[in-house]
C-alpha cells in the first residue's frame, strides 16, 4: 500500500506541473465504523478460550489521513482523486503471576476514491463544496494470539484481507489564503463489504453463526486538511 | 513563475509524502493490559489417599476384574488420575481401564487380571489436585498438586484348596465355613440339597462373586438333612469341592396335657425368625416360633393323635422342615381280656392274651405274673371271689384252672367228672364262667351231652377222693350260668322256660328255689348285701333277695332307673355293674369311636363320674371299656384313675 501511495504521488506531479487549475490537499481524518461482526467474533473468542480474558478495546473510531488531487473545470465543478488510510483494532487480555494471554485484532483500510465536487457557496474566501466519491477499500487484518507462561511464550498470527466498495458524500468548507487554503469536511461513507479471506487461501473468516465475516467500515467521516492551488491561468476559483 | 510554483508543489508533495509515510506508521495499536493481582497457591498442602475398596491385603489377590476405589482426603478437587501397573500406563482405552474420578473426592478404576501374567505387580496411582488458584496456569492445567499411592496385586490363575469345610448352626442359622489362603477373592457357587427318601432334593443355588469371606449362611435352613455342594472359581478356572452334609432336628416338640386332658404342643425356640404350622385332621394353625406353644386336642384314654408340623422361615418355603408328631396316651398295662380288682388287698388281676398279672394299685406296679395260662388257646374269662381267696380262669372247651389270686404259685386244673346219660363218667369241658363265691362255689356252664349246661361247681372239693364231687348242681336243660352271691348263699339263674330269673338259696347241701324276678344281667351288689342289681335294656333295678318274695314268689324292685332316658338317640354300647365301687355305668360310643362311661351310684342313681376313651374298632377284638374300683380301663392296656 505504501508503495502504491508513493507511486501515485510521483505520477501526479507531472499533471500538476502542466496545469494551472489543479489543487492538492493533505488531510487528517477521523473515521467511525460499525464492525459489529468482528465485535461478535471477539466476544466469541473470549468465550471459547474459557479464560478470564477481558475485552480492553473493541474497534473504536480512529484517526487516519489522506491525500487528494483535483482539477476545476469551471466555476462550480471539479473532479479529483483521493487516497485515504485509516485503521482500528481490538484487544482481549489477561495476565497474572503465572503468565499472560492476549489477542489483538488490527485492521488497516486503504481507499482510493474518485470524486466529483460542486461549489454551492461561491465565496472568494469561504467557499463551500459538496462532493460525492466512489470508494474502493482494501482491508488488511491481522489476528494474533500470544500466550506467555513460565518464561515461555508463543505467538500465532493469522492474516486476512478483503475488498469493499462504497459511496461517500461530503460537505466541505474551505478558507482560502492566496495559493493556500484550509479545508474541513464532514460526511458519511456507506460500503458494500467483501469477505475477509485468509491470506493465500480461499478460506474466509466466519461469525459464530457461520456467516462470512466482513470489515464493516461504514460510518462517519470527518477531516481537516490543507491544500495548495496550482494555477496555470487565472481561474474563477480565486478571483 | 511557473517553475517556482512547481518547485513549491514538489516541495509540498515531498512533504506530504513524508508526512504520509510517518502517518502510516501510526496504525492503531492497542497497548492496554488487564493484570489480576491474585497470589500464587502454597507450594505444599496436606492431603491423603486411602483405598476404600476392596479391602486390600498386600499383595491384593486379583482373582477377578476388580474395581478399586480410593478416597482422597483434601479440600482440593481432583483434576486428573493416572494408573500405572509395572510402569505401564493404564489408560481409558485399555481393557484394564477405565480410570475415572467418580466425584471430587473419590477415584475408581478397574484392573483385569487377564491383562497380567501370574505374579506380583506394582500399581501406582497418581492423582493431581486442583490448586484452585484461578491463575492462568491453573486454568490451563499446568498448576496442580500431585499425590501418589502404591500397592501390589498378585495374579494367580490356579485355584487354592478351600478345605476344611465345617457346617453347623450359629446363632440359629445354618452356617458353612471354610478357609481360603492369601485372602483370595473367588466366586462361589453353593448348591443346597435336602436329603430325603427318594434322593437329594435340589433347593437352591446361591452365587456370590469376588468374595474374600469364608462363610455362607443358609438363611432358609431350619432343620432336616442338608447337603451343600461348593464350587469356586476365579477369572481363569473353576473347582468343585467335596460336598458337606448336616442332619439336624431343629425343634423338639413336646405334647403335654393338663388335669382336664387338654393337650398343648410346646417347643423351645432354637431357630430364630421361623414360623410353625400345625396341621391335624381338622385344619391348620400358624404361629411364630417365638410363641413356643400351641393348643392341641384333648387327649383321652387310649387316644392317639397325629400332627404334621411345618417349620420354615418366611420366604424359604422350599426349605420347610416337615415332621410328624404322633401322640398317644401311655398304656400302663398289657393288652388284656379282663381285669378284676381286689380292693381289700389293693390288688388288680389282669388277664392278658398269654399271661395273667397281679398288680398293686394305685401304682399299677406288677407284682407277679402267671405265664402259660394259655393251653392251646387264650384264656377267656377270669373270675375272682370277693375275698380274693379264689380265682378261676378257663380256656374254651377246657377245664377251669384254679389259682390263688394272692399266690400265683398255687395253680391247679379243676377237672370234675359227671356221668353222661349213659352212665359214663366224663370230665367236664367248660365253656363259661359267671362268678365264684368266697367259699369256692363257681357258677359255670359246660358241655353235657352236646348241650351247654348251667351248673354249680365246688372248687374246694377234693377230686382226688371223688372226681364226681366237683359239680354239685346242674340243669342240663338250661344253658344259662348261675350268678353267685359273694357269701355263696344265693345264686340267680335265668329261667329255662319263663321270662324270669330264678333265685336259689342254699339249704345245706341242696338249693331251694326262693323266687323270681324280671330278667336282666344280674349282679350281687357285693359285700354282705343281699341286694341284686338287674340291668335290663332300659332300666336298672335293685332287688333284695334277703326278705322273702311275695306270695307269688316275685321279688319286687327296690329302686328302678330308666337310664336310657338319659341317652336318647345315642349309641349305648353296654351297661355294666361294678361291685367294687357299687356303681353301674353306661357306655356310649360316638361316630369317631370315642366311648364315654357315665357312672352312677347304685344307691342314689346319681351320676358321679364320667370317663372318655378312644376305642378304635380296628384292634383284633372289640375294645372293652371298663370301670372298676375308681379306675378306668381299656382292654388295649390303658388305665387311668377316676377321681
Amino acid at each position: 500500500m505504501r508503495r502504491f501511495i508513493t507511486l501515485l504521488a510521483f505520477v501526479g506531479l507531472p499533471v500538476i506541473g502542466q496545469s494551472q487549475d489543479w489543487y492538492v490537499t493533505a488531510s487528517g481524518t477521523y473515521t467511525t465504523n460499525s464492525m459489529s461482526q468482528l465485535k461478535t467474533i471477539q466476544e466469541s473468542y473470549v468465550a471459547l478460550t474459557g479464560l478470564p480474558l477481558q475485552t480492553l478495546t473493541s474497534f473504536p473510531p480512529y484517526w487516519g489521513f489522506g491525500v487528494a488531487v483535483g482539477r476545476s473545470f469551471n466555476e462550480r465543478y471539479s473532479l479529483g482523486l483521493s487516497v485515504n488510510y485509516t485503521s482500528t483494532g481490538g484487544r482481549v487480555y489477561y495476565e497474572d503471576y503465572s503468565g499472560s494471554v492476549y489477542s489483538d485484532q488490527i485492521l488497516e483500510a486503504l481507499s482510493l476514491e474518485p470524486y466529483l465536487q460542486y461549489r454551492i457557496i461561491d465565496s472568494p474566501v469561504w467557499p463551500v463544496y459538496v462532493s460525492l466519491g466512489l470508494t474502493w477499500v482494501q482491508t488488511n487484518m491481522s489476528f494474533s494470539e500470544v500466550v506467555s507462561i513460565g518464561g515461555q511464550s508463543s505467538k500465532d498470527i493469522v492474516k486476512f484481507h478483503s475488498n469493499n466498495f462504497g459511496l461517500k458524500p461530503l460537505l466541505v468548507g474551505q478558507r482560502n489564503f492566496g495559493d493556500f487554503f484550509l479545508q474541513a469536511s464532514l460526511g458519511f461513507e456507506i460500503q458494500l463489504a467483501g469477505k475477509l479471506y485468509v491470506n493465500g487461501t480461499d478460506n474466509v473468516m466466519t461469525t459464530p453463526s457461520g456467516e462470512p465475516a466482513t470489515a464493516q467500515w461504514t460510518g462517519l467521516r470527518a477531516g481537516l486538511g490543507i491544500g495548495i492551488f496550482i494555477r496555470g491561468k487565472e481561474t474563477d476559483q480565486n478571483k | 513563475m511557473i517553475l517556482g510554483k512547481l518547485r513549491m508543489a514538489v516541495g509540498w508533495a515531498v512533504a506530504a509524502i513524508a508526512v504520509s509515510l510517518w502517518l502510516l506508521s501510526c496504525t492503531y495499536t492497542p497497548d492496554q493490559k488487564f493484570v489480576t493481582p491474585i497470589q500464587p497457591p502454597p507450594s505444599h498442602i496436606v492431603a491423603t489417599v486411602d483405598i476404600t475398596s476392596p479391602d486390600l491385603g498386600d499383595p491384593f489377590p486379583l482373582d477377578w476384574l476388580t474395581v478399586f476405589s480410593l478416597r482422597v482426603g483434601s479440600d482440593k478437587p481432583i483434576r486428573q488420575v493416572g494408573v500405572k501397573v509395572n510402569g505401564r500406563q493404564v489408560d481409558p482405552g485399555n481393557p484394564a481401564g477405565p480410570v475415572f474420578p467418580n466425584d471430587s473426592k473419590e477415584v475408581r478404576f478397574q484392573l483385569n487380571p487377564n491383562d497380567f501374567p501370574d505374579g506380583v505387580h506394582e500399581v501406582v496411582v497418581t492423582i493431581s489436585l486442583d490448586t484452585q488458584s484461578g491463575s492462568l496456569l491453573n486454568k490451563l492445567g499446568g498448576e496442580y498438586y500431585l499425590l501418589e499411592k502404591k500397592f501390589n496385586i498378585s495374579v494367580n490363575r490356579a485355584l487354592p484348596n478351600l478345605t476344611p469345610f465345617t457346617v453347623g448352626m450359629e446363632n440359629g442359622f445354618m452356617t458353612l465355613r471354610w478357609t481360603v489362603p492369601n485372602e483370595r477373592k473367588l466366586d462361589y457357587e453353593i448348591s443346597t440339597y435336602y436329603l430325603i427318601p427318594g434322593g437329594p432334593n435340589f433347593i437352591d443355588r446361591k452365587i456370590f462373586s469376588n468374595e474374600s469371606g469364608t462363610v455362607y449362611v443358609d438363611s432358609g435352613f431350619v432343620g432336616g438333612n442338608v447337603r451343600y455342594h461348593v464350587a469356586a472359581s476365579n477369572f481363569a478356572n473353576r473347582n468343585f469341592y467335596p460336598a458337606v452334609e448336616k442332619k439336624l432336628s431343629p425343634v423338639k416338640f413336646l405334647f403335654q396335657t393338663d388335669a382336664n386332658k387338654a393337650g398343648t404342643i410346646s417347643w423351645l425356640q432354637t431357630v430364630p425368625h421361623a414360623i410353625v404350622t400345625l396341621v391335624n385332621s381338622e385344619g391348620s394353625r400358624t404361629v411364630p416360633i417365638t410363641q413356643e406353644v400351641l393348643l392341641a386336642d384333648t387327649l383321652f384314654l387310649g387316644d392317639k393323635r397325629t400332627y404334621r408340623v411345618f417349620l420354615h422361615r418366611n420366604g424359604y418355603a422350599k426349605q420347610t422342615f416337615d415332621t410328624t408328631i404322633s401322640i398317644s396316651s401311655h398304656p400302663g398295662l398289657p393288652v388284656f381280656r379282663d381285669v378284676k380288682m381286689l380292693p381289700a388287698q389293693s390288688k388288680l388281676m389282669v388277664m392278658g392274651q398269654s399271661n395273667t398279672y397281679r398288680l398293686s394299685i394305685p401304682s399299677m406296679t406288677r407284682e407277679d405274673s402267671l405265664s402259660r395260662h394259655t393251653a392251646g388257646s387264650p384264656a377267656l374269662q377270669l373270675v375272682v371271689s370277693e375275698n380274693a381267696q379264689h380265682g378261676v380262669y378257663m380256656h374254651p372247651n377246657g377245664g377251669p384252672v384254679l389259682i390263688n389270686p394272692l399266690n400265683f404259685s398255687q395253680r391247679q386244673s379243676f377237672a370234675p367228672y359227671v356221668l353222661d346219660p349213659f352212665g359214663v363218667g366224663r370230665v367236664i369241658l367248660t365253656n363259661g364262667l359267671s362268678s365264684v363265691s368266697n367259699g369256692g362255689l363257681l357258677g359255670l356252664s359246660f358241655l353235657y351231652n352236646g348241650a351247654t349246661t348251667g351248673a354249680v361247681a365246688d372248687i374246694t372239693a377234693d377230686l382226688n377222693v371223688d372226681p364226681y364231687a366237683g359239680v354239685i348242681w346242674k340243669d342240663s336243660a338250661n344253658a344259662a350260668m348261675p350268678v353267685f352271691s359273694p357269701n355263696g348263699q344265693y345264686f340267680i339263674i335265668k329261667s329255662r322256660t319263663r321270662p324270669f330269673d330264678l333265685v336259689y338259696h342254699k339249704n345245706g347241701s341242696s338249693w331251694d328255689s326262693l323266687g323270681q324276678m324280671p330278667t336282666g344281667a344280674k349282679f350281687f351288689r357285693g359285700g354282705s348285701s343281699t341286694e341284686v342289681v338287674s340291668i335290663g335294656s332300659a332300666f336298672v333295678d335293685v332287688f333284695d333277695v334277703g326278705p322273702p318274695p311275695d306270695a307269688s314268689g316275685n321279688f319286687h324292685s327296690l329302686r328302678s332307673l330308666n337310664y336310657m332316658s338319659f341317652f336318647g338317640g345315642q349309641n349305648v354300647v353296654q351297661t355294666n355293674y361294678d361291685p367294687v365301687s357299687q356303681s353301674f355305668y353306661v357306655e356310649t360310643r360316638d361316630a369317631r369311636n370315642y366311648s364315654t362311661l357315665f357312672i352312677y351310684s347304685i344307691t342314689s342313681f346319681s351320676r358321679f363320674a364320667k370317663a372318655k376313651a378312644f376305642t378304635p374298632p380296628s384292634v383284633p377284638n372289640t375294645v372293652k371299656h371298663i370301670y372298676t374300683g375308681g379306675f378306668h380301663f381299656l382292654s388295649t392296656g390303658f388305665v387311668e384313675s377316676i377321681p
